[in-house]
């Protein structure tokens, strides 16, 4: 009981994570039909900003929850404003080498800045919680709570607000969704500052609980893109249960076997749904 | 009558292919401005240039007299210009009330979905308004593409081929639906059904190869000899 009760947090703590970062993915995919390889970038500019605040400001790392979000959303508004703006409308391969010029770009940046060392630090919360004999640490249970609320408002915001549903038109038909006066423009970089912002401020968590090198990132968004394909290309709720999925599969596949296994799991997972439902768990199929 | 939009001298070309050439057009409030022509003819291309969709490599287009040449689509739907696409594009995903509610300029919640519904009823479809507008038939998304382009607020109502596809009824309501929005706005309609949608109109424009071949009158454009030759042809006898 106490075994499944661990692996069932542990899941949930990595699905989580991988939601929040998918969530991004998607949303980006969803209104701008661009497969963003650079997405991991601003995980781990959301890792480094934290573990700055924590290291040389000696702030709390929850600090960085709010600083990482306001940060990775202004620096993708400078990104889909320079640089993705001006290939809008091209080729989608055009796009997707874009995309991963800037990954590699940053991930230049960052081993330049901070070299290739494993930064971690021990400030935030600490200490463990005996639930039923698992071992819940104050840190996991943070970074699972922080997924939930962040997932929960992106949710909101999409289903709820005008803003959300501006977004839903323009994912469904760009035309349509200009000729009924929406900034179709604005919305795009929105939609890329809003999952830029996420993507950051997962970085920060993944901070509290490993370590961050510069390509702690891009290790992440792989998975991501495997979620947010199992979930179906855009859908929002698709790319939560997809992680959430994914994160108690390889939850279960690391304890059985072990790490090395957890993401050829995912891939395998990955080439079963491309075959058998192209569309993802919860995509329509093209008409 | 008041011009609302007027179009000088317009033209475009996609490659070497030139698909309008200096057309000059004046849509006046409250007239329903038929726009026909064969396959080709440059109709819907005139129709995106007002729009928005495309940008004119030559010539003006005026809004009330304000020059919007270079304004994107969603600036023009702003200013009061709606359109409806030729072949459907509902938000599919979308339920048939947020169709409408993503092209209502935002007031406040309440008063938002009260005039959504409002307009639902108008085109008969209030009962499906939490339906996924990808459920309806094609004859219910025209209507859904009428209601959403009104939504918008229009001056001037854009419609390119609305009864396409539609069955005798079906096209009939539609064009009686139309009929009764001219009062309030302008409208332009794109038809390749001659036989329906000429005698509704007020005033009516032949095109052919990208240049205007005919304007007047329902009844004139039906014994304009160009237009009999080139267009109508027996249909016209």
């Amino acid at each position: 009981m106490s075994l499944a009760l661990q692996l069932l947090v542990n899941g949930l703590v990595s699905g989580g994570l991988l939601g929040v970062a998918a969530l991004g993915v998607a949303l980006i995919f969803g209104v701008m039909r661009v497969v963003n390889f650079a997405h991991g970038e601003f995980i781990t500019l959301g890792a480094y900003a934290t573990w700055l605040l924590v290291s040389q400001l000696h702030l709390s790392p929850l600090v960085g929850l709010p600083v990482a979000f306001v940060l990775g959303a202004l620096v993708g508004v400078v990104v889909q404003a320079v640089v993705l703006a001006r290939v809008t409308g091209r080729p989608e391969l055009d796009v997707l080498m874009v995309t991963y010029a800037l990954s590699v770009l940053g991930l230049g940046l960052f081993a330049q800045g901070f070299g290739g060392d494993f930064r971690s630090y021990s400030q935030g919360p600490h200490g463990n919680l005996d639930v039923a004999g698992a071992i819940i640490g104050w840190r996991s249970l943070t970074v699972l709570l922080a997924c939930v609320a962040m997932s929960g408002a992106t949710v909101l915001v999409i289903q709820r607000t005008r803003l959300g549903l501006g977004l839903r038109a323009l994912a469904q038909n760009r035309d349509s969704a200009a000729t009924c006066g929406i900034n179709v423009v604005a919305a795009e970089r929105i939609a890329f500052a809003l999952a830029s912002g996420l993507a950051a401020a997962a970085g920060c968590l993944v901070s509290m609980i490993g370590t961050t090198t510069p390509n702690v990132g891009h290790d992440l968004v792989l998975d991501a893109f495997v979620v947010v394909i199992l979930g179906g290309m855009g859908s929002i709720s698709g790319a939560l249960v997809g992680a959430l999925a994914l994160g108690l599969v390889q939850s279960v596949v690391s304890y059985a076997l072990d790490d090395s296994w957890s993401r050829m799991v995912a891939y395998l997972l990955l080439y079963c749904i491309i075959l058998l439902r192209p569309q993802g768990l919860f995509g329509r199929a093209a008409a | 009558m008041t011009a609302i939009l007027e179009a000088r001298r317009v033209a475009k070309r996609f490659g070497g292919v030139v698909a309008v050439r200096g057309v000059d057009l004046t849509v006046r409030q409250g007239e329903l401005l038929g726009l026909f022509g064969p396959n080709g003819a440059g109709k819907t291309t005139m129709f995106n240039l007002i729009a928005g969709a495309f940008l004119p490599d030559a010539g003006q287009v005026l809004l009330h007299g304000r020059d919007i040449t270079r304004e994107p689509a969603w600036r023009r739907a702003r200013l009061g210009i709606a359109r409806s696409f030729q072949i459907v594009r509902p938000f599919r995903a979308l339920t048939v009330l947020e169709n409408l509610l993503a092209a209502i300029p935002a007031h406040g919640g309440a008063n938002d979905a009260a005039s959504a519904l409002a307009l639902l009823r108008r085109v008969g479809l209030e009962a499906r308004a939490r339906d996924a507008a990808g459920d309806l038939t094609l004859g219910m998304l025209k209507r859904l593409e009428v209601a959403r382009a009104l939504a918008v607020g229009p001056r001037l109502l854009l419609l390119d081929e609305p009864l396409a596809g539609l069955a005798g009824q079906e096209a009939a309501d539609l064009l009686r639906t139309v009929q009764a929005l001219k009062r309030r706005m302008a409208i332009v309609m794109v038809e390749h059904n001659v036989r329906l949608a000429l005698p509704v109109c007020d005033r009516a424009v032949v095109m052919d190869a990208g240049a205007v071949l005919a304007e007047g009158t329902p009844e004139q454009i039906r014994r304009d000899p160009a237009v009999i030759r080139a267009y109508l042809g027996s249909e016209a006898a």
